[in-house]
């Protein structure tokens, strides 16, 4: 016999929340480099609006968090997925913000840098596979992957410190080359956000801490 | 999507290696922390019924130490063979040893009644005597031999302070123990308890049927109790033993499945066993 069936789904409820909400934000990653070029400004507008979606998304799984605190008293396990799914809702909303800051640049420009593009590119595509694996690395209850994704965080911060100190990405207009350099960061901090996740998951999986010098 | 009770199987799984040493261990022995009671593969046998299985245990000074379990795993049993009270039960078979204070409680060299002087005991229902708050509490002494009203009076203020009701009570204590809450009473039975100076209090749980505020008020007091005396504590309530007790026993079907401290019993187990219990899933 099963004990303690409600909690046990509730609990699997608040899981598949946070995978969906997980899912929500890879999904809006997607692309959101390629449109600071394009010159439809439309979809930019979308991906900002979309944000508010995922707001609303992140305070479900904190108040659902709340009440099966302060119904179940979690012990174990239990509460090392409860407390991380607040932390990792935490850091899914806000790589969402910066996706939408992203969307909020070319609503202002236009950034036609095709080396600075290429790299921009390669941040996206770099942050959107550590958000895959870590996805894999719960999925497959591999907290190993979770700390290669923790390291892979680095490159993406090479990549920023190579785009904001290199003056081949410099425009005439330094407006643009502003703007340019903020996404950027958009982008390196997403990378940290993942890089977050990957550590509250591998604690769920342990019980401990990701020990690495950085 | 990954159902969460496979998910801590495969996490769990990891660590059987490790639990094959850990288990029946019991915590680790340091210098700071002196054992009170120790047991040498101790088993005890109702008839054929084989209720306790190579118990190993260290249970420390100065600490409160919670045993948690089903019903019928042999907690309750196992505390009542720590003052040997379990003989009053004609069929019982013991083997091995329990140590108190390095010394074989089984010995010949030590009175059941030294060792229940050592080692004090409170029950779950509160039980005071018929009679006075104060002849409640000068019991114990008297039975020693203690006539002299003014060393029985410091005995009875200080036990009833040290259990925290001296306050509730000083005014009368001649009344009869019966007319207090059972909150009050349990209190009673705790100060009752510490008239004859034990090292150890054995609680088999002991807040079990007080309402939630008496509950409250008998946790502190293990809190303030383990400065001076060691606590061993039988409960069912698993946020009990996790806010009050320093190392926790988890017993099932007879045997110890897992030993350690406290907070790593209730936050990171390592026992698939223990996990599930002590978050609900089973018991």
């Amino acid at each position: 016999m099963s004990y303690r069936e409600k909690y046990t789904n509730d609990l699997q409820s608040l899981v598949n929340e946070v995978i969906d909400l997980g899912h929500i934000c890879y999904e809006r990653l997607q692309g959101a480099t390629g449109l600071l070029s394009r010159e439809d400004i439309t979809p930019a507008r979308e991906l900002v609006a979309g944000d508010k979606e995922v707001n609303r998304l992140e305070y479900n799984i904190n108040s659902h968090a709340v009440t099966l605190i302060t119904t179940q008293a979690p012990v174990a396990t239990d509460t090392r997925i409860i407390i991380s799914s607040i932390k990792i809702a935490y850091d899914l909303e806000r790589i969402s913000d910066n996706i939408s800051n992203l969307g909020e640049v070319r609503k202002r420009v236009k950034i036609t840098n095709e080396k600075l593009l290429l790299r921009l590119s390669t941040m996206e595509q770099l942050a959107s596979l550590m958000l895959k694996d870590v996805y894999t690395a719960y999925q497959e209850q591999d907290a190993s992957l979770c700390e290669e994704v923790y390291e892979r965080d680095k490159d993406i911060d090479s990549l920023f410190v190579h785009v904001t100190t290199s003056d081949i990405f410099e425009e005439t207009d330094l407006f643009i080359t502003g703007q340019s350099q903020l996404c950027a960061k958009y982008l390196e901090r997403i990378g940290d956000h993942v890089k977050n996740i990957a550590e509250h998951v591998y604690f769920v999986l342990t019980g401990e801490k990701i020990e690495k010098l950085d | 999507m990954v159902n969460i009770m496979e998910a801590n199987t495969i996490t769990k799984n990891a660590g059987t290696a490790v639990l094959e040493d850990r288990a029946h261990t019991g915590t680790q022995e340091s210098a700071e922390r002196k054992p009170v009671f120790k047991t040498n593969n101790f088993n005890l046998w109702y008839g054929d019924n084989h209720a306790l299985q190579d118990i190993n245990l260290r249970f420390n000074q100065n600490e409160v130490s919670a045993i948690i379990g089903p019903s019928g795993c042999g907690k309750s049993t196992f505390v009542k063979a720590l003052n040997r009270m379990v003989e009053l039960v004609p069929i019982v078979r013991t083997e091995g040893e329990i140590l108190y204070r390095d010394q074989d409680i089984f010995n010949r060299k030590m009175t059941v009644e030294e060792l229940r002087t050592k080692v004090g005991m409170v029950f779950q229902k509160p039980n005071p005597f018929p009679k006075s708050i104060y002849d409640n509490v000068a019991y114990g002494p008297r039975v020693h031999g203690i006539r002299k009203k003014k060393i029985l009076d410091e005995v009875v203020e200080k036990s009833l302070r040290d259990a925290a009701i001296w306050d509730e009570v000083k005014d009368r204590l001649n009344e009869n123990a019966y007319g207090l809450s059972g909150g009050q009473q349990q209190r009673i039975c705790i100060a009752r308890a510490l008239a004859t100076e034990p090292d150890v209090i054995l609680m088999d749980e002991p807040t079990s049927a007080l309402d939630p505020i008496s509950t409250t008020k008998v946790e502190d007091l293990m809190h303030e109790l383990k400065k001076n005396y060691s606590i061993i504590v039988v409960t069912h309530n698993m946020q009990q033993a996790a806010r009050v007790s320093d190392t926790t026993a988890f017993f099932y079907q007879g045997y110890v499945v897992e030993h350690d401290d406290t907070k790593v019993i209730f936050e990171n187990p390592r026992d698939q066993r223990t996990e599930d219990y002590v978050s609900g899933r089973f018991g």
